[in-house]
């Protein structure tokens, strides 16, 4: 029992260092960024390696999330004689929830992962005091294109995610025999504006959760590829642990109450 | 008056419980270079990262071109950064570039050319004089230990810092290699009059390129003297390194 709540206590210690850690991070990178000399050709990499790369995972996940949920409810809403209904329900549920939080997770997964890994390696191989060395601001100059295509990119993939999830719904349900333009008019009916500018709200903070979660864990790399490997784990762990609390906390905000 | 490129004055700093530097006091005069001795973990690259404050002094002063950097804010040290040149262990060449961006990178970044012809004509100079021509479109992966470290050598010098820093030039590398390295330093230091600091254990390439060594031992300086003296000397401190680094029977040969 002991041994359970000293476990718990370092790792709520870590959590909050690493969120401390984070807020200073990203203070510093906001107080310097209009001084920053930011390498648009590091820009645009790091947009292709979040969104183009990403664009196939994000895709599959969503098509087959969105049929899974089309395969859970539809029979519900037969039974009740609301099939009407289902492809609003799909798309709100793809719009508001589904979309954000997947799309969060993979790229958390696939490219959060890997900034991580490769800030951790440059701290390790002094190609951060190298960029110091040289007068630049190596919290910025490597931060601030990743910051950016996680703000940029993830937002966009969610609405791709959105289309594509709702799109494998709506193929389940039309091999079902609901007529396309029932699924099309309950997604009129259900769904407005508001719900995807919350949806890509929440993207847009899980964009900034990712970058800037990678960025903190790889500048804090020590001691070679062992805390490299580390590094890496972290990053994922707290990112996709962090999307869920926000997601909760946006979901509340966002959409809490409304019907 | 002889005019310093840096002095250090009773500086220490501690990781953690351990002390790396005990209260050393040291000076570098214009124009001339310096060899920093010692066994592994004596503190030798502790004093190179303090020099560009690249970590933090605990306690002294650490005067640069004539200015304590200690109390400097990150905005003023970026100039006097940008003066000095220098050579990682390994080479630290960003992995994503080029050996051509890397070696531009301080063209682009400190010197602020923007003029991709002029960047061109000064990276192939540079990789010339390095004796690695067009391997521009190498990737750093692709180079060997020795050629990491003539790149990294050619981004240290191609925008003419006045004082080069040098981590080690030779460890790792075959003897044949290392002496081309040192012919390198010894040279180009000698054409564009650069005053050096180099980190080594290696006793050939301390004699081959320095005026002065420095010898270190647990964070102290415990020998200082022209590579003249060190040869003649018979101090127990400097008989202790040369037989815990077996290179007494090269005494006297440099490259």
């Amino acid at each position: 029992m002991i041994k359970w709540l000293e476990t718990l206590g370092k790792a709520t210690v870590s959590f909050l260092d690493l969120l401390g850690w984070i807020a200073s991070l990203a203070f510093h990178v906001l107080v310097h960024l209009p001084r920053a000399r930011v390498d648009l050709r590091s820009v645009t990499d790091q947009m292709e390696r979040v969104g183009v790369q990403s664009v196939f995972m994000v895709s599959v996940i969503s098509a087959f999330t969105g049929m899974v949920m089309a395969v859970q409810t539809l029979d519900q809403f037969l039974r009740f004689g609301a099939s009407g209904y289902i492809g609003g329900v799909i798309a709100l549920s793809m719009i508001r929830e589904m979309s954000p939080v997947l799309t969060g997770i993979v790229v958390a997964g696939r490219v959060g992962s890997s900034m991580a890994a490769e800030i951790g390696t440059m701290k390790v191989t002094e190609q951060l005091d190298a960029l110091r060395a040289f007068g630049l601001d190596e919290y910025v100059f490597v931060g601030v294109p990743r910051i950016l295509a996680g703000l940029v990119m993830v937002p966009i993939l969610t609405i791709f995610s959105m289309a594509v999830g709702t799109f494998g719904g709506y193929l389940y349900v039309a091999f079902r025999g609901i007529h396309p333009l029932i699924f099309k008019d309950s997604i009129k009916l259900l769904v407005d504006v508001y719900d995807i500018n919350g949806g890509l709200l929440k993207s847009l903070v899980y964009g900034f959760v990712i970058s800037i979660v990678a960025c903190a864990c790889g500048f804090r790399a020590e001691g070679g590829a062992k805390g490299v490997g580390e590094t890496t784990t972290l990053a994922v762990v707290w990112s996709n642990m962090l999307i869920l609390i926000l997601n909760y906390m946006l979901s509340t905000l966002l959409f809490g109450g409304r019907v | 008056m002889e005019e310093y490129i840096l002095r250090f004055e009773k500086v220490s700093k501690s990781f953690g419980d351990k002390e790396v530097l005990r209260n050393i006091s040291f000076s570098v005069k214009k124009g001339e270079v310096v060899a920093l001795m010692g066994p592994s973990g004596c503190g030798k690259t502790t004093v190179l990262r303090l020099i560009l404050r690249l970590i933090e002094a605990d306690e002294g002063e650490i005067h640069l071109y004539g200015r304590d950097i200690t109390h400097l804010s990150e905005r003023e040290l970026i100039d006097i950064r940008k003066k000095v040149g220098i050579v990682f262990q390994g080479g630290a060449l960003f992995d994503s570039m080029t050996v051509f961006e890397n070696v531009a990178f301080p063209l682009r970044y400190c010197l602020d050319i923007k003029d991709e012809r002029v960047m061109r004509e000064m990276v192939s100079s540079m990789l010339e004089s390095v004796e690695l021509p067009d391997t521009e479109d190498l990737m750093p992966a692709d180079l060997s230990g020795g050629m990491r470290k003539r790149v990294a050598l050619a981004r240290a010098l191609v925008y003419k810092p006045s004082f080069l820093l040098l981590d080690e030039p030779t460890t790792g590398l075959d003897p044949q290699t290392a002496r081309h390295i040192d012919r390198l330093v010894a040279d180009l230091s000698r054409r564009h009059n650069l005053s050096a600091m180099t980190v080594t254990h290696d006793v050939v390439s301390a004699l081959g390129i320095s005026n002065r060594i420095f010898l270190m031992k647990e964070g102290d300086i415990v020998w200082m003297g022209t590579s003249e003296e060190w040869e003649a000397s018979s101090d127990p401190e400097v008989t202790s390194f040369l037989l815990g680094t077996k290179s007494i029977r090269h005494r006297g040969s440099a490259p």
